[in-house]
């Protein structure tokens, strides 16, 4: 997979659980689990902002391309 | 619940046309005996148009069964997945299927029978079964358009 999702990296900085995570942007646990180990195949917009105004964080920290 | 009633209607029907294709199985025997004893010189012809006949009715039957199936589906709400597109696909090749014995019949009358007006009959059901076979197999492609989008959104966060 050409896309890596380090949103484990950027909660593990924050220090926030993923619970925590789940309730502050509004989506289910299941689908920020998703997410998290790359089961998805796309991220909205506004998922994305919701998780970076979060954490704080811009959205090229939490995803990431690889060759 | 406005779709549960209506599937639920539309099953009590297509349980009716089931129903309706046995009677006629049933009923072909006694026919074919009617048929044979008013034209004596084809009664040789009587066994294998039967069997034609009730491949048909097989055919149609299992087309109602898939049907069924499909209804089922709808009524739990789990129309778009991959198996409602095979349902769809079965219906459509069940269609085809039932040409072919139409085709048989066709040649095995145009063989014992001179100037057969049945025939025409017999080709016009073979249009129709196709253009049924067409469309089903064209909404089957676009249910199988509408579970990729659905899988699309699906896995969407």
């Amino acid at each position: 997979m050409a896309i890596i999702v380090n949103l484990d990296v950027e909660l593990a900085k924050k220090k926030m659980s993923l619970t925590e995570l789940s309730e502050k942007v509004g989506i289910t646990m299941s689908n920020l689990s998703n997410l998290k180990t790359g089961k998805v195949r796309a991220i909205r917009f506004s998922t994305l902002e919701n998780i970076c105004q979060v954490l704080q964080c811009q959205p090229g920290d939490i995803l990431e391309y690889r060759d | 619940m406005k779709t549960k009633v209506q599937t639920v209607i539309i099953e009590v029907g297509v349980i009716v046309g089931m129903l309706l294709l046995i009677a006629i199985g049933v009923y072909l025997v006694p026919f074919s005996h009617e048929v044979a004893s008013a034209n004596p010189t084809i009664t040789y012809m009587r066994i294998p148009v039967l069997i034609i006949g009730w491949s048909v009715l097989a055919c149609g039957l299992a087309t109602l069964v898939m049907a069924i199936l499909l209804l089922e589906r709808i009524r739990k709400d789990q129309i778009f997945e991959p198996k409602s597109v095979k349902l769809l696909q079965g219906i459509g090749w069940c269609a085809y299927l039932a040409i072919l014995p139409l085709i048989a019949l066709y040649i095995y009358t145009e063989m014992n029978v001179v100037g057969s007006i049945t025939n025409l009959y017999v080709m016009l059901g073979v249009a129709v079964l196709f253009i049924i076979g067409l469309f089903f197999f064209m909404v089957a492609s676009l249910f199988q358009k509408a579970v990729d989008y659905k899988e699309e959104n699906d896995l969407t966060v």
